[in-house]
């Protein structure tokens, strides 16, 4: 709320007394060496104070696996910071930043997924053997593959391929870096997503204890898993700087620094061999997928783990073969953004879809409903559906999605230049992080205070997407108050202990379970009290209203207020930190078998798209989501998260795409990265399905990624059927609607 | 160091045009090309004359000619009842531009004066053979719109010169017009080609007896396609040399490769909406 009113106050609204203002020097060069950084211009402006390189860095300047406070020997990419220029303003210190003169030595580039291939490539990390990830490798097998391809009619290969998207927050990264001048104490403001992420970092950076660094969230403007490692790394530059000039620090990032430094999604390309039946049932699934990279990794082994699971889609197929690596590139490079990996996955897998259906004249949704995985099917990693084991509302869903879009292919052939197309996407999505990284858990805290308003913390953090509002609702509901109540205040990694990232849908999930038991600790402690008062056994007491009674003798009742005011009195404590965790899964890496996740969500998308074949114009009309989501704790904040999530994935489809040349980045500001505006949003509609899977908080379940991860598969369904032309490489923009493929890139027809 | 900035911003046009000669000055309308060309080295934009107090440079006057002042808005002239009447494919340009904010701070002079060849008034106003008056202390030139740009950013304006008004005879009745504009989303897009006809039909209602072809952003300025409008002149309207006119169309226009697109994609798509453009303003001849 205040955000709309203009209310909120963002990091770059804060100012401490005393604050200096730095600015990074970047790199000219996608790749190359650094042979000298001539910094006396630089401090030759009087209001600039201090040049930062590599050598002031107190602890270590290497951070989230292998990114770099400061490139000190080389730069790997065009978002590399060689120096950081600390300024008494803003203007001095961009001042400073291109007074700083730096002596490259230019490398060849590695640019592309084939370019990392290459035998006697150049290396993009010269410490590693070649520019294959470590740890991206994942596999997932079920099955016997050559089986299947043999009982097949016939085989279908395709390759796929998508580009880099950018998150497009209004607010670009912003930090400020106070320290404490009584002791060896750090404090960060920042729109960071992940404050126990950046606590760590800054603590390696300063060569402290994670405990004397102190992370303060503020109002994100929009992160969607984006103000992660580029923040992060320009918290741990503003530490640096604040340390060395005993000030404040801020550090805030323009658009163009933003759009060159920061995380993207990263670019996947899928490679598909499928083996089907006449009758439409796919007998066995190849896939091949790799992840590009860029200059830097932190979180690839995560994506691909996750893709590895889900590449060959809701499907019944039982024989599966799944392979995902990553490359580095010297390019921008890839972070986590809204879907983690589901958005390329599903655009390749029901592209592929779709294709399958071509070939066997069936139709789309036909084939689908012949292959979703139904009550009795195992899913890809082994795990049981229907009784006995996890919801499988897939074919429930497909047909209830297109009863109500009122789905029916459009005739063919269209009359004149304008034609129609209908395009179907299905997916399901392993909620939280699953076996990706261990245990899955969070904390939380619940403590009634004296005037009987309620303090709620969690590990987990609020980044527009309504957390807040979901952990209030899910507190005064166990502990029957008015949601007035609940007081919540911005995280502080010194308050609570690490409970991971805000990440995978993984809020309500996980963090609301956690609430949920910390809320459950305090209503026992209630009833306690209240027994006290009513002279009743607590067992059978319950609070509604804010009046505590038994069922059994409604008359006989206490205030909530008196309750707290007793346990005040008496010196009891109404108040509980409480963890949840899902407990180590138990899953095998090198088989992809086991309890990836605890449940999964499911859904489907339609979207009807109106193409103008000869400019290339896509229009997208109309669009139908339905999401599986437990139970629905907040209806309309789910119908929020959809309504964006989709328009982010319309961007994905036909629009955005960080166009790059040897190199350089050329799209750096919402001029030249286009997304959907509000004109270009057509008519969406949500269809919230409840599958009573009794897994998240009441039964909640992610909808925040499940609501953007089919929408560019659909709408690039719709292109390819609407124009009788598939389009494997995202985005359909206008060259490629209209001719079928692209000029841009490279300059080379593809 | 930089010496201190000023900024004026007088009500009368002599005072300005007196300042022009004293000072050096950035003009500033709608701020909507400058500012966000230079946001991020706005001190280098130097003294400032802000126009907005001007009233002789606003609003739009209908007579014998038609005359838009340079501080007209977008807004202005979409809304504008004799604009939308007669010459709607003038409005619809303006509509075109950018979004409502844009529309209601842009102003046509400041369209005009960016030399974008991508500008979305250009086309229809030189399709309606639209001359500017360009003034300098007390010396007025007049300049013909097509002969206004030099390349992207660049036109004949001199330094210390403003562009005063824009000025056109209006079409005869049975003229109409289309511009058509091809962007990569509904709004906020800058086109990637842009089209504008302008037919004018003869007497019996048969025959082209005028055309005037232009477009943006396919080549340093917005292009006249003057080899087109000569074999469409005279044309009949049932046998329309249609193939011929997008081959010849095709070679007057000089498109480059951008961020936006490829050349080749504008050449074909130049045609497209050439041919769309002059279907829609024949039709709309007809309805008159
Ligand atoms: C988000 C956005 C979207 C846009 N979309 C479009 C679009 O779709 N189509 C399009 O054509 N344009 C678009 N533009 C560009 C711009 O809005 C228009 O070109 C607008 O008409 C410029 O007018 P202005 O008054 O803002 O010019 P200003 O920025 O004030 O001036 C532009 C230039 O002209 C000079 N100048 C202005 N008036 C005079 C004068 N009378 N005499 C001498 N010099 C003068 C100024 O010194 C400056 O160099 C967009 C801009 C933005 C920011």
């Amino acid at each position: 709320m205040s955000k709309v009113t203009g209310r909120a106050r963002f990091a770059d609204d804060l100012s401490f007394h005393g604050m200096l203002f730095a600015s990074t020097v970047y790199s000219q060069h996608p790749h190359a060496r650094i042979k000298k950084v001539d910094m006396s211009k630089a401090m030759d402006i009087p209001e600039v104070l201090a040049v930062i390189t590599p050598d002031d860095v107190p602890g270590s300047n290497g951070v989230m696996r292998g990114f770099l406070v400061l490139a000190g020997e080389k730069v790997k990419y065009v978002g590399d910071g060689v120096a950081l220029v600390v300024a008494k303003s803003e203007t001095a210190a961009r001042k400073g930043r291109d007074a700083v003169v730096v002596d490259y030595e230019p490398l060849p580039p590695v640019l592309s997924i084939d370019d990392a291939l290459k035998s006697g490539a150049s290396l993009v990390h010269e410490d590693k053997e070649d520019n294959i990830i470590s740890k991206s490798r994942y596999q997932l097998k079920k099955g016997d593959l050559e089986r299947g391809f043999a009982e097949a009619d016939f085989i279908v290969e395709r390759t796929y391929e998508t580009q880099f998207v950018a998150h497009a927050y209004i607010e670009p990264e912003v930090v400020i870096a106070v320290p404490d001048f009584n002791q060896e104490f750090m404090t960060i403001y920042g729109s960071i997503q992940n404050p126990f992420s950046a606590r760590a970092a800054v603590a390696a950076a300063l060569g402290w204890s994670v405990g004397q660094v102190k992370i303060v969230q503020n109002a994100v403007g929009g992160t969607f898993g984006g103000k992660d490692e580029c923040a992060i790394l320009n918290a741990c530059r503003a530490a640096i700087a604040s340390i060395k000039t005993h000030r404040p620090v801020k550090l805030s990032l323009s658009r163009e620094e933003s759009m060159v430094e920061g995380p993207k999604r990263h670019p996947y390309r899928f490679n598909f061999k499928v083996g089907v039946k006449k009758d439409g049932s796919i007998l066995a699934m190849k896939s091949e997928l790799i992840a590009q990279g860029g200059a830097y990794n932190n979180k690839a082994q995560f994506t691909n783990w996750r893709a590895s699971i889900h590449a060959t889609g809701p499907y019944n197929i039982p024989n599966i073969e799944t392979r995902v690596f990553g490359v580095y590139t010297n390019t921008i490079y890839g972070g986590a953004m809204r879907g983690f990996s589901s958005p390329q996955c599903i655009f390749a897998q029901e592209s592929l879809m779709d294709e399958i259906a071509q070939e066997l004249d069936m139709d789309p949704l036909e084939l689908r409903r012949k292959n979703a995985l139904s009550p009795g099917h195992t899913l890809p990693d082994g795990q049981l559906l229907g009784e006995g084991g996890l919801p499988a509302p897939l074919p429930d869903i497909i047909d209830n999605t297109a009863r109500k879009f009122k789905y029916s292919k459009p005739a063919q052939p269209q009359e004149g230049s304008v034609k129609k197309g209908i395009g179907i996407a299905c997916g399901f999505r392993g909620a939280g992080l699953g076996a990706e990284a261990g245990a899955d858990a969070t904390g939380a805290i619940v403590t009634v205070q004296s005037d009987g308003s309620i303090t709620i913390v969690s590990g987990l953090t609020d980044n527009g997407q309504g957390l807040k509002v979901a952990f209030s609702q899910i507190v005064a509901e166990v502990l029957g108050v008015s949601l007035d109540r609940i007081v919540y205040p911005t995280t502080d990694t010194s308050i609570i202990p690490d409970g991971g990232p805000t990440v995978a849908s993984r809020g309500v999930m996980i963090g609301g379970r956690a609430m949920e038991k910390a809320a459950l600790e305090v209503k026992k402690k209630i009833l306690v009290v209240a027994g006290e008062i009513l002279q009743l056994d607590p067992e059978k007491l319950t609070i509604e209203n804010e009046e505590i009674f038994s069922p059994d003798n409604p008359e006989k009742r206490v205030s909530y207020m008196d309750v707290v005011s007793r346990a005040y009195a008496t010196g009891q404590m109404l108040a509980a930190l409480s963890w949840f965790s899902t407990g180590v899964p138990e899953f095998d890496y090198e088989t992809g078998q086991g309890k990836s996740y605890p449940t999964y969500s499911w859904g489907m998308v339609i979207t009807e798209v109106e193409v103008d074949t000869e400019t290339g114009l896509v229009k997208v009309n109309r669009a139908l989501s339905t999401h599986d989501v437990g139970t629905a704790i907040n209806p309309a904040a789910i119908k929020g998260q959809v309504y964006g999530g989709y328009v982010m994935g319309q961007g994905m489809a036909v629009l955005e795409d960080i166009e790059q040349a040897n190199g350089f980045v050329k799209s750096k500001n919402f001029d030249e990265y286009l997304i959907p505006t509000a004109m270009d949003i057509p008519d969406i509609d949500v269809l919230i399905v409840e599958t009573g899977d009794t897994y998240g908080p009441f039964g909640g379940k992610s909808v925040g990624e499940p609501g953007t991860e089919m929408a560019a598969a659909s709408v690039a369904n719709a292109i390819a059927q609407a124009t009788g032309r598939r389009i494997r490489n995202l985005p359909c923009n206008l060259e490629r609607v209209f001719l079928g493929y692209n000029l841009t890139r490279q300059g080379t027809a593809r | 160091m930089e010496k201190k900035a000023q900024y004026f911003a007088p009500s009368a046009l002599e005072e300005a045009l007196k300042l022009l000669q004293k000072h050096q000055l950035t003009v500033i309308a709608g701020g909507t090309d400058l500012l966000v060309q230079n946001y991020e080295k706005l001190p280098a934009l130097g003294s400032i004359l802000d126009m907005s107090r001007i009233d002789a440079l606003k609003g739009i006057e209908v007579g014998k000619e038609v005359s838009i002042y340079t501080l007209t808005t977008h807004a202005q002239l979409e809304a504008h009842p004799w604009i939308k009447e007669k010459l709607p494919f003038l409005a619809a340009a303006a509509g075109e531009v950018g979004s409502p904010q844009v529309r209601n701070r842009g102003t046509a002079g400041g369209n005009i004066v960016n030399a974008s060849p991508a500008a979305d008034l250009a086309p229809p106003l030189i399709s309606l053979d639209a001359r500017v008056f360009l003034q300098k202390g007390n010396e007025e030139r007049i300049i013909n719109l097509e002969d206004f740009f030099l390349g992207p950013g660049q036109s004949v304006l001199e330094k210390g010169e403003l562009l005063v008004k824009v000025v056109f005879k209006p079409p005869p009745a049975r003229a109409a017009g289309c511009y058509i504009k091809i962007g990569q989303r509904k709004a906020q897009a800058i086109a990637i080609t842009s089209v504008a006809v302008l037919v004018e039909m003869a007497a019996d209602g048969k025959e082209i007896a005028d055309i005037r072809i232009c477009l943006g952003s396919v080549g340093p300025v917005p292009i006249r396609a003057r080899k087109t409008e000569a074999l469409l002149q005279g044309a009949s309207r049932a046998n329309l040399p249609l193939k011929e006119a997008c081959r010849i169309l095709e070679a007057e226009i000089a498109p480059m490769d951008d961020i936006r697109g490829t050349a080749w994609y504008r050449q074909q798509v130049s045609k497209t909406i050439f041919r769309r453009a002059l279907m829609q303003a024949l039709a709309h001849g007809e309805v008159r």
